[in-house]
């Protein structure tokens, strides 16, 4: 059997599924993958 | 004459899209693979897609792992980004690197051992995850660069070169594709490129995990009576659930079949799928149905 088997037209992708940000992540700054250790603290506390 | 350097110059008057790229700026080196060889009418069904779509070859990265299949990327898209990786680890190379730049388009062109044996597990996995690809595998059911042994996906009962009849079950990569998630998924075959162009289109525009399988006949191994997967085999026995047509959003083309027999899908991207249908009762949205569809033809082929 050939042709389209099955298609989902509103599929999301992986990104879509990890929330990730619209830029691609290798054109990201240091200011914004490091964003500093208030960040960090911010978000462990969030952890726990 | 493999060892030939394409040359550059071209016709003047070569039709150019959109871009102002002509059909020359979509290919790659002369391929080196068997005179006749299916994989090589998928490279350019993938060509001819790519000219059409007016993709720039730069916003294209092309993944493959080990085998003919995976040597074809050579043989497209000669400007565009390639990565030949190691073997069956297409799927996890190709999903760090659409992680890390999503503005790409990824391509991955596989084939039946690199996909549905050494890589089985990291084909699975892309597709469950939803990679936003297109996976192409070209199926043709032999290893051809180890001189033809049964590969995971050779019919039970068919018949190698030598004649000796393979007993394995086969793993069908469509099945397990709708099983684990695929959002989009095709077979083809390579003989057929109206069929083949329209598909890669469509799956280009497709976002998720667009799979398509292509029947690609080995000329050299696996073309004999008794093989399940020769261009005659497949001629005589390909049954076509649908005929696509392609219409992207940019477009304003007309689709011309008879009203009642075209289905029109509409992608996020606004592009359109046309499909006229050939088998009336089929479903392209029912996943269940489409994996009991592919069950019931498989059953019926082995009896």
């Amino acid at each position: 059997m050939t042709g389209l088997l099955y298609v989902a037209p509103e599929a999301e992708d992986l990104h879509g599924h990890l929330n990730t940000v619209e830029t691609p992540l290798n054109a990201l700054g240091e200011k914004e993958l490091c964003p500093g250790s208030a960040v960090l603290d911010k978000f462990n506390a969030s952890l726990r | 004459m493999t060892y030939v350097v394409k040359p550059k110059f071209h016709h003047p008057e070569l039709p150019k899209n959109e871009l102002g790229f002509t059909h020359r700026d979509y290919e790659g080196a002369v391929s080196t693979l068997c005179a006749g060889c299916g994989h090589d009418s998928i490279s350019s069904s993938i060509i001819e897609a790519c000219f059409e779509l007016s993709i720039a070859p730069h916003r294209v990265a092309k993944l493959s792992g080990i085998g003919c299949s995976s040597k074809t990327p050579t043989y497209f898209l000669g400007s565009s980004h390639g990565f030949n990786s190691v073997h069956g680890r297409m799927p996890s190379v190709l999903t760090g690197a659409n992680l890390a730049n999503r503005d790409l388009i990824y391509l991955g062109v596989s084939g039946d051992g690199d996909s549905a044996s050494i890589g089985f597990g990291q084909f699975a996995h892309a597709i469950r995850r939803g990679v936003d690809m297109v996976y192409i595998v070209e199926n043709n059911g032999v290893y051809g660069l180890t001189k033809g042994q049964f590969s995971a996906t050779a019919d039970p009962g068919s018949k190698s070169k030598r004649g000796v009849v393979n007993t394995d079950n086969a793993i069908d990569l469509i099945g397990i594709a709708l099983q684990v998630g695929a959002t989009f998924v095709a077979r083809s075959f390579s003989g057929d490129k109206k069929q083949l162009t329209p598909l890669i289109k469509a799956a280009l525009e497709h976002r998720g995990a667009a799979f398509i399988d292509v029947i690609s006949p080995c000329v050299a191994f696996n073309n004999h009576a008794g093989s399940t997967k020769s261009f005659d085999y497949v001629r005589e026995h390909n049954d076509a659930v649908n005929k696509l047509d392609f219409v992207t959003g940019r477009d304003a083309i007309k689709v011309d079949y008879a009203p009642g027999s075209v289905e029109l899908v509409q992608q996020h991207d606004g592009s359109t799928i046309a499909l006229r249908k050939l088998d009336a009762d089929y479903d392209v949205h029912d996943r269940l149905a489409a994996m009991s569809f592919l069950q019931h033809h498989a059953a019926r082929a082995r009896s």
